[in-house]
């Protein structure tokens, strides 16, 4: 069941959002920046805020109508919400939280104890829900919305505020609910980690506008705009131009260097183009230049190396900046320290442009 | 020594007391989630008209009270004409003016504990489909207890020790509409100083037991 969100508009403080969106699930991220309108948008579809027009339907129900003025009230949309602070009821046990909005399940729907198993909160039920960590919390949220039985599951930022390591390991229990109930789910982030183990399609909300929307392959593979580029923290975004044509690729110039890159509609001698390059897609090697069947060949000096999360990023002056991912063991192997001199190479299909 | 007369008074102001309070929990507690969950034209005026018993002499209330409630007022003469009721200078009157005494401190207190209750919690309290009965009472009532607890005991208090709008609206009848703030005055004026002074320990022992009895009922539910 798809949600289909149609000329939704919502007047926000500083600004207007304005959405078309059909999401097929299982999972849809709305990727943005804070402020970018997510929560309010998630509001709007739990019904907890009307909008000022357009449709939400779930596949053939209509949830609103602003033209028709109809807005279905959010105790019968059947939508299961996790808000970013959880809310879930301090007065009550973890017991008393999960069976709030339980009804008994149909065929196939989940059950109490199933989702209890798949969620691992059994030994928590009798306790206060004030007296368990983030993550139990986190947990314990998400159970109560899968109680319901929702057509539809709205999860907004579930996990940022939670360190690294309780955040993978609580991924792994947002997977199990997409592959276990399949309700299909809208998981509003802003988290590359998070959208790209889970999500399959994406809309990218950028001050209430989505900015792109298609499988997250595509949206991380080819940002349509400098912006969405670097929002999805696409770690090389330099300006260029295209100075040369030679069959599929065009040749571009970035600061001193020229790139080759190849796209399916290849830009004219002379475009203005940005120059996305993801730091997973550059290959360090240290010796001297040698052919290889990677196009870009950039020599270039250790800046600096930094850990983040479980790789290492080396960010290199090749005549331009540019970042690279790599293992701890790579770097251990290469012998990398600032200072260093060291090649980088990048296939041409990894190199994207984006008009200017 | 307590004379019969003496119980009579003690027993007709807590009742009446206790009555008055009961009587406004469910409109002083709509009215303070309505204030404190409502946005709408006119808010602010339906606010002050709650609060005026609070900032107005309770004698010129209690004038109000007589007006509308007297047998040629248009609440008293409706009453009268159709139900055969009386309202001023009987024991109806007493608990009308308590109850429109201590209502704007049910709903100050109420509503301030409303409003500290999360409304995200509301929220998806619906969205878990609660209707907005349901949401009330399992969930913003009860997590905002101690602030109406104290709400109600502040009204029931005003109550015990109203004098100005009931002297107005239901006279110092002896046996029919004297509590005990009328007494006291009553036996002050007639210079009965060991009357005045008993009666004045007994409101301060009734004020006593009532305060603990409030905080030994939020201290229980805290824990």
């Amino acid at each position: 069941m798809a949600l289909i969100l149609q000329d939704i508009c919502l007047d926000l403080d500083s600004f207007k959002l304005e959405v078309s969106l059909e999401a097929q699930g299982p999972v849809t991220a709305l990727f943005g920046p804070s402020g970018s309108g997510k929560t309010s948008l998630l509001d709007a579809i739990a019904g907890l805020r009307p909008p000022r027009s357009g449709r939400i339907q779930i596949g053939r129900h209509v949830l609103a109508d602003a033209a028709q003025k109809f807005f279905l009230p959010a105790r019968q949309r059947g939508i299961g919400y996790v808000p970013q602070d959880l809310a879930l009821f301090p007065h009550l046990t973890v017991r008393q939280n999960l069976l709030y909005g339980y009804r008994q399940p149909e065929t196939g729907k989940p059950s109490l104890e199933h989702v209890v198993d798949v969620l691992e909160i059994k030994p928590l039920l009798p306790r206060s829900v004030q007296q368990i960590s983030g993550g139990e919390q986190q947990r314990v949220a998400l159970a109560r919305a899968l109680l319901t039985a929702p057509r539809l599951l709205l999860l907004d930022e579930p996990l940022a505020k939670l360190d690294l390591p309780l955040k993978l390991k609580i991924l792994p229990y947002l997977a199990r609910i997409r592959d276990e109930f399949r309700i299909p789910m809208l998981y509003v982030t802003h988290d590359r980690l998070e959208t790209l183990s889970l999500a399959t399609e994406m809309a990218v909300i950028i001050r209430g506008r989505i900015a792109q929307k298609g499988t997250v392959q595509d949206v991380f593979n080819r940002p349509a705009t400098v912006d969405v580029a670097a929002l999805l923290t696409i770690e090389t975004i330099q300006s260029g131009r295209v100075v040369s044509r030679q069959g599929d690729l065009v040749r571009v110039a970035v600061g001193p260097k020229e790139l080759s890159a190849t796209e399916a509609n290849l830009p004219l001698v002379g475009t203005e183009v940005y120059v996305c390059i993801r730091a997973e897609d550059v290959i360090l090697v240290p010796g001297p230049d040698a052919p290889s069947s990677a196009r870009n060949h950039l020599s270039g000096v250790v800046q600096a190396i930094t850990r983040t999360g479980a790789v290492m990023r080396v960010d290199i002056d090749c005549g331009f900046p540019l970042a690279a991912l790599i293992t701890r063991q790579a770097l251990e192997e290469l012998a990398l320290v600032p200072g260093r001199p060291v090649l980088a190479l990048v296939k041409a299909p990894h190199v994207h442009l984006i008009r200017r | 020594m307590m004379t019969g007369e003496t119980w009579q008074i003690v027993w007709f102001t807590v009742w009446v007391s206790i009555l008055s309070t009961l009587c406004i929990i469910p409109f002083g507690l709509a009215a303070a989630w309505w204030l404190a969950r409502v946005e709408c034209r006119g808010k602010s005026l339906i606010e002050t008209v709650i609060s005026l018993p609070l900032v107005m002499p309770p004698v010129a209330t209690g004038l109000i009270l007589l007006r509308l409630l007297g047998r040629r007022g248009p609440i008293g003469g409706f009453l009268h004409d159709h139900l055969g009721l009386s309202v001023a200078f009987t024991w109806r009157a007493v608990l009308v003016s308590l109850g429109v005494m201590s209502f704007p401190l049910l709903v100050r207190s109420a509503r301030a504990a409303f409003e500290g209750v999360n409304p995200r919690l509301e929220q998806v309290a619906s969205s878990l489909g609660a209707g907005p009965f349901r949401v009330f009472f399992s969930i913003t009532l009860p997590l905002a207890t101690r602030g109406v607890t104290a709400g109600i005991l502040l009204a029931f208090a005003r109550a015990l020790g109203e004098f100005g709008a009931t002297i107005m609206v239901a006279g110092n009848i002896p046996g029919q509409t004297t509590t005990l703030s009328l007494a006291i005055f009553q036996s002050v004026q007639l210079g009965q100083d060991t009357t005045a002074f008993r009666l004045l320990g007994i409101s301060t022992v009734l004020a006593f037991a009532a305060v603990w009895c409030g905080e030994w009922l939020t201290r229980r539910r805290k824990n």
